[in-house]
């Protein structure tokens, strides 16, 4: 008898607690705020670790700038921090944006420039180049954190699940892929050539130690002859760290041999997709050029002006092979490259002919 | 009978329960060795080779990349013929893995 009565109490009990789980489960909003706490902290957690990546970028280009005898390195990256920014042509009217949103873009690389010349005047040009690199990188990184704390304290702010649950999501992907941008400092202040040298790297095994010429900002060519065809070498000028202006040097060379080119060859490091191996080296048609408007359509208005068809070589690689030192898949996809280059000038242009080859992508490390 | 269908219950719901705890500690041991492969992927050491190349195309030296080496400097002389050694490439090796001092 005294059992039963035990039994039917635990029964009673365990139905009542059933019945409040189940009310609290789905009448009230205690599910979400317990979802919301973790996420909260998940995301709290892992912006703390992007903040730690922006900090040690930070310090690296602060020892970097202190073995070079920079004074006043605080100013200097706090400066490259908040400033700098460009905004977007109107393009309701699309007239003249390209012109437009090259001429923003020139006019902030200017001003960038300018200001850092002013403040480290004892540099070498290429040293100069590769501290504005770095310094970009920092900045890039730091952006990312401000915009993810922007969106993390916003949905703090209002209790918007929704939105922290998205970050919670995202974040361990962003932290894997901006971890190599803190590597990527080092590399650039070092000198040392990176994945997206790979155009360049072309570029610079065509035309060897022939004389570089000036004719662009911080642009160069070459001109050698393979097999009774010139061939026009347009690279960055390196060693430093810099992309040029290849597509307003194609222009020029093009404007030089009165528009009587045959064929323009672009050599650039493009994106592999996941389960791509690093190093492939592909052939298509095009302008392989990443850049976000002014130099591609330069050079396609110079390939359809000159009637040259546009050949396009790309060796691929993932976007943290890309600005991290050059490894030996690509170093060797810069060798088939190269083979593929020579193969397209013997095979599809005629002796006498006027070839443009120009290798896209950062020189840094190449000369 | 009832005491029967009791049992078999009883033993169903215990071979299930058994079942999902040994899913749990089989899928946490995997998640945790994943994480750790996935830190010390990050994390991965290189090494950087630099090669020079004679001009005459006879004679490479491949050595530790030193800071100031770029592809196209002229790294001295060749000890076979004398031309100019260029330096050709310059790449990474991945070396060794070590664990990350903070987990994401």
């Amino acid at each position: 008898m005294h059992m039963q009565i035990g039994g039917s109490d635990w029964n009673s009990i365990l139905s009542i607690l059933f019945w409040l789980v189940f009310m609290l489960y789905f009448f009230t909003d205690l599910p979400q705020k317990t979802q919301f706490l973790r996420y909260e902290k998940g995301v709290a957690s892992r912006l703390a670790v992007v903040e730690s990546l922006v900090k040690e970028s930070i310090s690296k280009v602060k020892m970097y700038l202190h073995k070079l005898g920079v004074g006043n390195s605080d100013n200097l990256i706090g400066n490259s921090l908040e400033n700098y920014f460009a905004i977007e042509p109107v393009s309701i009217e699309p007239i003249d944006i390209i012109k437009r949103l090259d001429h923003i873009i020139t006019a902030n690389e200017d001003k960038y420039k300018k200001d850092l010349r002013n403040s480290i005047p004892n540099v070498g040009v290429h040293m100069l180049n590769n501290i504005a690199v770095s310094l970009a990188i920092v900045s890039a990184l730091y952006t990312v954190f401000k915009i993810l704390r922007h969106y993390y304290l916003l949905g703090k702010k209002y209790e918007n699940w929704v939105l922290l649950m998205q970050l919670y999501l995202l974040l361990p992907q962003l932290v894997k892929e901006l971890m190599p941008y803190v590597r990527a400092v080092d590399t650039f202040m070092k000198g040392i050539p990176i994945g997206d040298s790979a155009g360049p790297l072309t570029a610079f095994k065509l035309a060897g130690l022939a004389p570089r010429i000036d004719i662009e900002e911080d642009t160069v060519y070459s001109i050698v002859e393979i097999d009774n065809r010139k061939v026009y070498v347009i690279k960055a000028k390196g060693p430093g760290a810099t992309v040029g202006k290849p597509g307003k040097a194609v222009a020029k060379i093009a404007e030089m041999l009165d528009y009587k080119v045959a064929r323009i060859i672009t050599i650039d490091a493009a994106l592999k997709l996941e389960g791509e191996q690093t190093g492939l080296v592909a052939e298509g048609s095009g302008a392989a050029i990443g850049d976000v408007g002014p130099e591609k359509i330069e050079i396609e208005r110079i390939a359809v002006k000159c009637g040259a068809p546009l050949d396009a070589v790309i060796v691929k690689m993932g976007s943290d092979e890309a600005i991290n030192p050059m490894t030996k898949e690509i170093a060797d996809g810069v060798e088939k490259a190269y083979q593929k280059v020579l193969e397209i000038i013997r095979n599809r242009t005629k002796p006498g002919d006027n070839v443009i080859v120009i290798g896209i992508g950062n020189t840094v490390g190449v000369y | 009978m009832s005491i029967m269908q009791t049992d078999v219950l009883t033993i169903l719901l215990v071979v299930i329960m058994a079942g999902l705890l040994i899913y749990l500690v089989t899928a946490s041991f995997d998640y945790i060795k994943r994480r750790r492969r996935g830190i010390e992927q990050e994390k991965t050491n290189y090494k950087l080779i630099t090669i020079a190349t004679c001009q005459q195309n006879d004679y490479t030296i491949e050595r530790e990349f030193k800071e100031g080496d770029f592809v196209g400097k002229i790294d001295g002389k060749c000890p076979k013929c004398g031309s100019a050694l260029i330096i050709s490439k310059i790449y990474a090796v991945a070396q060794e893995k070590t664990q990350k001092s903070f987990k994401p």
